[in-house]
């Protein structure tokens, strides 16, 4: 699938011009859905979102931070807000706040002060927006002039804390500045810390003397002055959990795995702003600090966070059967649950789709994981059942276990649908079950999956939030399509999965088939479904035919279809009968010209010259030579390659060696039919000359297009040219292909 | 006939050269003595890797230890940058990157003393990040304009150029190992098989670009679970292989995880497998004999060896880098 989609783009360079096919490409960039029908967000645990398993990546990435901040980035500061404007009972506001904490100069702070307490004898001169911003006059005073002192010493800090290093330059340094002073201002921050009584200040200098303790490298001070203060930190508010993922920081750099992790754990599961930074941090080592860290452990809960955090980190499977003897109920199970079907669902997705003529596989994969959920699913003791049943059927699908996963999903049917996302998840497996068994399809397959199918197809299932219904959509499609090509219904097939057998539409026949399928006014409902979802309706078909009768000189048959392919008339962007020694497209195209040619006027006027070439002997010769350049200009080679291009048969056009000698529009032979008789129906010798060198261009692009792999060079010198050198070398026009096509200069000079 | 074979036996030896992709740059003596018996004059020299950090673009990995360099030998610095450094950098991190890599690269040249007049990128591009990559390799020669800049190109980047795009570069080195993407499931050799040499190797001749060939000597250790490659691990990061408590010895080299466990950070589940790949002898002469039937010998190219440490020059022997250069000749 996700090879399939990048041919969905692209652009034909070779044509000289840019035409971009884009069908059914909805836009976008990859985002690691697209091998996937399970959708994570079914757990409904907002908090979860940034540990959603990605395809690409072990998470989800981009717009899906989810909130998180750590202490690196600005996405923390409204905590920080939050928590000051409760300290000031909200008469600060938060505008204000933000300017003091984060944009305000520590001189600007100090002005402050001054005007605040009017100690000094000048009065100092604040800036417009400290004007604006002012704390002067908010009561009681005895919290602003202590919050400014704060935020002073705190700024003073930032340059220790900071860091923005160079890497480019020569010898990258890690710290930035001198010992001593940031020893100095740890002294001054305890020192502070004594004089407040307020303990909402005194939090803050507890986290400030912390981190710059864990700064300076004195990791033993930083987990002894946070110990011993420990008590003062309310787990209400972030400074806790920011100071404490410092103390964890510092037993990681000291080798002491065990407590870091643990403390990480601690931070993880109750301060959610950094959720996903502690646990990027969390590192378990080895067997033995990861068995001491559970052993620190104060709660069930406690080691069931830990068991989570593991489970993403290394082995979710054991993480669940773990967590699940520890507290069946436990709310840490399902997050682990999705990422596991994810990551199975990344082994299975690739070997779903079908190809025709290809056996159904007896044996499914990953049953080990179906058999770890289906184990719990069974006995049913989880906070989340339905979901724990969905993932089981599942899984137990695909393990082909169908009667498992029948049993499973019948157990989920019963248990409510609790949101629209769960029950379009419900449907997809529900049907993912009906057709991965499937080896044929009859009637009653047919019927059994329509209420399936139409509620996967709907467009409002696609406006779902976070529904993975594409890969569904497409598996579906090409499940349903196989299994008719396999009853030999092609046009079925065909009509619900374009090109399921390749190169089909290539011959005349099958195109008119297709063409009377649509005409047909007897469909069963699942073919009236699909008809209405179809991604080419019968003008597409009418005009493929109309192609491949004008490239098999069946001109008046073509103009009949192409007559009746409603709105299908391609506008050619060069003259069809306009040839060159060396072809150039882009001169063509650029050249005015008097009629623009459509497909259908084109082959018009084809069917003039074709009438006349034999009606008036005279112009004969003329006639056949410029039909001659409108079979080589329709080509590949041609300066009118629009001619060919249908939204059936050149839908996945991607340029390939191997492929290209079997393509109708690389077949020069109806060109080289008619120079040869336009050469026959003339005596004069630079015709002669001029309708051989085409002749020979016609069969030098049919040798190309055959090319023996290990051959060097794009050229071969065939018949004709031999034939030009021979019997034309003292005509004009045998000047002019020497002066201008290299390779046949090449080939004379020899 | 008599064109051809007065060629053959005119034509000058092909070099032998060889990656330096060490941290420190210290030769030991076999590694000197390699270099010696085998005439190597030049060495392609990792100066660092280029990755993303905290969403900067950095220079990782800084090669150390420049000035032990002997003077016979002619350096080409070699610098490995990410695919993910590329994906999605704006017109002016390319500008700025291009500015830092030329100034960084011939700082560290000039504080060494080095001359050179030839330096390496080597990056395993994709059609995402092929625009950004080419911009950088064009301001980069603007840069550096009396120097010449190569590029690594691998094997699926022959077979696709119409994808993958041809490197605005004049010389490169095709590196003929590491074939498949070390994630598909597989049992062979991910460093070298014939199997998937052979679906790449007739598109070289036709490749625009004049190249150098690599070839591998090196040795590996890759942790697999359910037949995929997940991640290779290092020599200091290998688990007790003689502890039969968890690891189960299926032959020599490859282990089974028998019951799960942390080591040095990474996580062996139960049933994943630990498996050394090496290139031997006759694996290397195979690749250098396939190689040979499939490139256009008249042209002059390096034989570039990956690379310089003597714990491979255990399996393989002077004798043997000399053959595979015989074969190549």
């Amino acid at each position: 699938m996700k090879l399939s989609k990048k041919y969905w783009i692209f652009l034909t360079n070779f044509f000289g011009l840019s035409i971009v096919i884009a069908l059914a490409c909805a836009g976008g960039d990859w985002d690691g859905t697209e091998g996937s029908m399970f959708a994570p967000e079914i757990i409904n645990k907002p908090a979860n979102t940034a540990f959603f398993r990605s395809q690409y990546s072990p998470f989800y990435t981009g717009n899906y931070s989810g909130g998180y901040c750590d202490d690196h980035n600005t996405a923390c500061n409204d905590v920080n807000v939050d928590e000051w404007s409760k300290y000031f009972d909200g008469k600060v506001t938060k505008e204000a706040l933000q300017y003091w904490l984060y944009k305000a100069e520590p001189k600007e702070v100090n002005n402050m002060i001054f005007t605040i307490k009017g100690t000094t004898k000048a009065v100092p001169v604040l800036s417009e927006e400290s004007k604006k911003n002012t704390l002067l006059g908010i009561q009681p005073s005895d919290k602003t002039v202590p919050f400014l002192y704060y935020v002073g010493f705190a700024k003073r800090n930032e340059k220790f804390a900071v860091k923005t290093y160079n890497y480019w330059d020569d010898t990258p340094k890690e710290t930035s500045t001198a010992t001593e002073d940031i020893t100095k201002q740890i002294e001054g921050g305890i020192k502070l810390m004594g004089n407040v009584k307020n303990t909402f200040l005194k939090e803050r200098y507890i986290f400030q003397v912390t981190r710059l303790y864990y700064y300076n490298t004195q990791y033993k001070e930083a987990i002894d002055f946070y110990t011993k203060n420990e008590n003062s930190l309310s787990k209400d508010y972030s400074m806790k959990w920011r100071a404490m993922g410092y103390v964890a920081g510092s037993h990681y750099k000291q080798k002491e795995y065990s407590k870091a992790n643990y403390l990480y754990s601690l931070i993880y599961d109750n301060f959610v702003p950094h959720k996903k930074a502690v646990y990027l941090s969390f590192h378990p080592q080895e067997n033995a600090d990861w068995e001491q860290s559970l052993a620190l452990t104060k709660s069930v809960r406690e080691k069931t966070v830990l068991w989570q955090m593991f489970g993403i980190y290394a082995d979710p499977k054991r993480a669940i059967n773990e967590i699940y003897k520890l507290d069946p109920k436990s709310d840490q199970l399902d997050l682990l649950l999705v990422r596991l079907v994810n990551i199975e669902e990344e082994r299975f997705s690739e070997t779903l789709m079908r190809k025709p003529g290809m056996k159904v596989e007896e044996e499914g994969t990953n049953n080990e994981a179906a058999k770890a959920v289906s184990l719990i699913a069974s006995q049913n003791k989880t906070s989340n059942p339905q979901i724990w049943n969905l993932a089981a059927a599942y899984l137990n699908y695909a393990s082909k276990d169908f009667t498992e996963g029948d049993k499973f999903l019948k157990a989920a049917e019963k248990q409510k649908a609790s949101n629209e996302l769960i029950e379009a998840q419900y449907h997809m497996i529900s049907l993912f079950g009906k057709l991965h068994r499937a080896k044929y399809i009859d009637a009653k397959l047919e019927k059994d999956i329509l209420p399936d199918v139409k509620k996967i197809f709907d467009k409002k299932t696609l406006s779902i939030a976070s529904v993975r219904v594409d890969f569904s959509k497409q598996w579906v499609r090409n499940v349903l399509a196989v299994l008719f090509a396999g009853n030999e219904e092609f046009e079925k097939a065909e009509m619900i999965q374009p090109r399921t057998i390749e190169n089909r539409y290539n011959n005349t026949a099958n195109i008119k088939k297709m063409i009377a399928y649509f005409e047909d006014p007897k469909h069963s409902e699942l073919e009236e479904f699909f008809i209405k979802e179809t991604f080419y309706d019968k003008a597409d078909y009418q005009q493929l035919l109309g192609i491949r009768y004008a490239q098999e000189d069946k001109l008046d048959s073509s103009l009949v279809y192409f007559k009746s392919a409603a709105g299908r008339n391609t506008e050619l962007l060069g003259n069809p009968f306009t040839i060159h020694i060396n072809d150039c497209h882009d001169c063509d195209h650029a050249a005015t010209q008097k009629t623009k040619y459509t497909n259908t006027s084109f082959i018009e006027k084809m069917i003039e010259m074709k009438n006349k070439a034999k009606s008036t002997k005279s112009e004969t010769a003329q006639n056949y030579f410029l039909i001659a350049n409108g079979f080589y200009n329709m080509t590949y080679f041609g300066n009118a390659r629009y001619f060919y291009v249908n939204n059936v048969s050149t839908y996945d056009f991607y340029f390939d060696y191997n492929k290209q000698a079997l393509v109708p529009e690389n077949d020069c032979s109806l060109a080289l039919k008619y120079y040869l008789l336009a050469k026959e129906s003339s005596s004069d010798k630079e015709f002669k000359a001029k309708c051989t060198f085409m002749a020979a261009k016609c069969e030098q692009n049919a040798w190309f297009m055959n090319k023996p792999k290990d051959y060097v060079g794009d050229f071969k010198a065939g018949k004709y040219l031999k034939q030009l050198k021979s019997e034309y070398s003292n005509t004009k026009y045998y000047g002019e292909v020497v002066k201008e096509c290299g390779y046949f200069s090449t080939y004379v000079n020899q | 006939m008599v064109i051809i074979w007065i060629a053959s036996c005119t034509s000058k030896k092909q070099e032998a050269s060889f990656y330096y992709w060490k941290t420190n740059f210290k030769l030991s003596e076999t590694e000197s003595q390699t270099l010696n018996e085998t005439n190597t004059s030049s060495i392609y020299i990792r100066f660092f890797d280029v990755d993303k950090k905290n969403d900067s673009i950095v220079p990782l990995g800084l090669v150390s230890g420049l000035k032990n360099i002997p003077d016979s030998l002619q350096i080409i610095p070699t610098i490995f940058i990410t695919n993910r450094t590329l994906l999605g950098a704006t017109k002016k991190d390319v500008c700025v990157l291009a500015q830092n890599l030329s100034s960084k690269i011939n700082k560290m040249a000039t504080i060494n003393n080095i001359n050179f007049n030839e330096f390496q990128i080597d990056c395993d591009w994709s059609e995402k990040t092929k625009t950004v990559y080419f911009d950088l390799l064009q301001q980069l020669q603007a840069q550096t304009s009396d120097k010449t800049l190569s590029v690594t190109i691998r094997l699926h980047q022959i077979k696709y150029p119409l994808r993958s795009g041809i490197p605005p570069v004049k010389k490169g080195v095709l590196m003929f190992y590491n074939m498949g993407k070390l994630n598909d499931t597989q049992s062979k050799n991910s460093i070298y098989n014939a199997e998937d040499a052979s679906k790449y190797i007739s598109y070289i001749k036709a490749y625009p670009i004049q190249l150098d060939y690599a070839l591998p000597i090196f040795s590996w250790q890759v942790h697999k679970r359910n037949d995929k490659v997940i991640g290779l691990v290092s020599k200091d990061e290998i688990p007790d292989t003689t502890n039969n408590e968890i690891l189960l010895k299926l032959n020599p080299g490859t282990f089974k995880i028998k019951s799960p466990f942390l080591h040095k950070g990474r996580y062996f589940m139960q049933g994943d497998e630990l498996q050394t790949e090496q290139i031997n002898k006759a694996t290397l002469v195979e690749a250098a004999k396939l190689l040979s039937e499939n490139i256009d010998k008249t042209k002059p190219h390096k034989i570039i060896f990956f690379d310089l440490d003597e714990t491979h020059f255990k399996h393989i022997t002077h004798e043997t880098i000399k053959e595979v250069l015989d074969i190549l000749n």
